[in-house]
């Protein structure tokens, strides 16, 4: 990330079109990315990270700083994410896309490639079995680098609490991982 | 301190307490299980899709736009049509075509520097200005657009 999307905060207020440009470009694919981890379901994804932009855009006025703006929007994100989740839940929705998320290839041969396409595939299948928070919590720190700091403001959590996720979501998933393998 | 206590201590970022790495150096069952934890946080780290798909700015911006300008157009318009009764003699739907306020589209009249805009709302105006133009180039936004997107506010 060359600048940070704070930055630009004040080149958006000041009505700099390309500031708004860069701010949604910089953002939308961490955050899509971040709702697919969750939800396991690509169009989903894409329309619930369509509407945490919306509402960050809509609400860029009530932003106090006090946190990142990528805090802030992934903070958004995490909330609709929960809340369509409980509403999922209440549907009795099936999540579970086989649809594949294109996984990082390097210049691996092609069984090494394989191998690895369906370690990465065993892993995401193992982070659908968690709870969403503790979900939530492996895949900020894992795939978006945040600090439990930052995870904790997204989540609403003590920092504390967010590291006893942490914890207990890496033990979890380890569990699940050693059970697929012993099948 | 618990063996969780202690390799939350160790495994989570932040200073580490003496005791914390302590109790892990001297505990098999911690210190494995420590190891196990990071393979697993390494896993995971691979398991990172690599897309980064971008949404089209487009969509997010129409769905922003329209509903402010439209919100912010409807006083301008009210005022047109106040000013043009006040003229006389002409009939409202006539000057209402050509008066130039009510020949702006509801995104120009949003770009006005409105008076009536509340205070504290500069914000709004801020980034409506800056997302104006781009929209713009992209496609226009239609005033049934507008108004599918107040409705469905």
């Amino acid at each position: 990330m060359a600048e940070a999307p704070d930055e630009w905060l004040e080149q958006i207020k000041a009505g700099e079109p390309a500031a708004v440009q860069r701010l949604l470009d910089e953002l939308s694919g961490p955050v899509r990315r971040y709702l697919e981890g969750m939800l396991h379901n690509p169009a989903q994804a894409e329309d619930l990270a369509q509407e945490a932009l919306v509402r960050l855009l809509q609400h860029l006025g009530e932003f106090r700083q006090e946190a990142s703006l990528r805090t802030y929007t992934f903070q958004i994100a995490h909330n609709l994410a929960l809340n369509h989740l409980a509403a999922a839940s209440t549907r009795r929705e099936e999540y579970g896309s086989e649809e594949p998320l294109q996984a990082e290839d390097g210049h691996q041969g092609a069984l090494e490639m394989v191998a690895a396409k369906e370690d990465q595939r065993r892993v995401r299948q193992a982070l659908k079995l968690l709870a969403p928070q503790q979900r939530a919590v492996v895949i900020l720190r894992a795939w978006e680098d945040m600090s439990f700091k930052e995870i904790a403001r997204v989540m609403g959590l003590a920092e504390g609490t967010a590291k006893a996720h942490y914890f207990f979501a890496l033990r979890n998933l380890r569990h699940h991982l050693e059970a697929k393998n012993d099948a | 301190m618990t063996h969780e206590e202690a390799l939350i201590r160790v495994l989570c970022q932040g200073p580490v307490p003496v005791e914390a790495i302590s109790h892990v150096e001297a505990c098999d069952s911690c210190r494995s299980e420590l190891q196990a934890l990071r393979q697993t946080e390494s896993d995971i780290r691979r398991a990172k899709p690599a897309f980064q798909a971008r949404l089209d700015s487009r969509a997010v911006l129409q769905k922003v736009l329209p509903a402010r300008a439209h919100r912010r157009a409807w006083p301008a318009v009210a005022a047109a049509a106040l000013i043009a009764g006040l003229l006389g003699g002409w009939s409202f739907g006539r000057l209402a075509h050509s008066s130039p306020a009510a020949s702006l589209s509801a995104q120009e009249m949003a770009l006005a520097d409105a008076p009536w805009a509340p205070a504290g709302d500069d914000s709004t105006l801020s980034l409506l200005q800056a997302a104006y133009p781009m929209a713009e180039r992209f496609s226009a936004v239609t005033a049934a657009d507008a108004g599918s997107f107040i409705d469905s506010e």
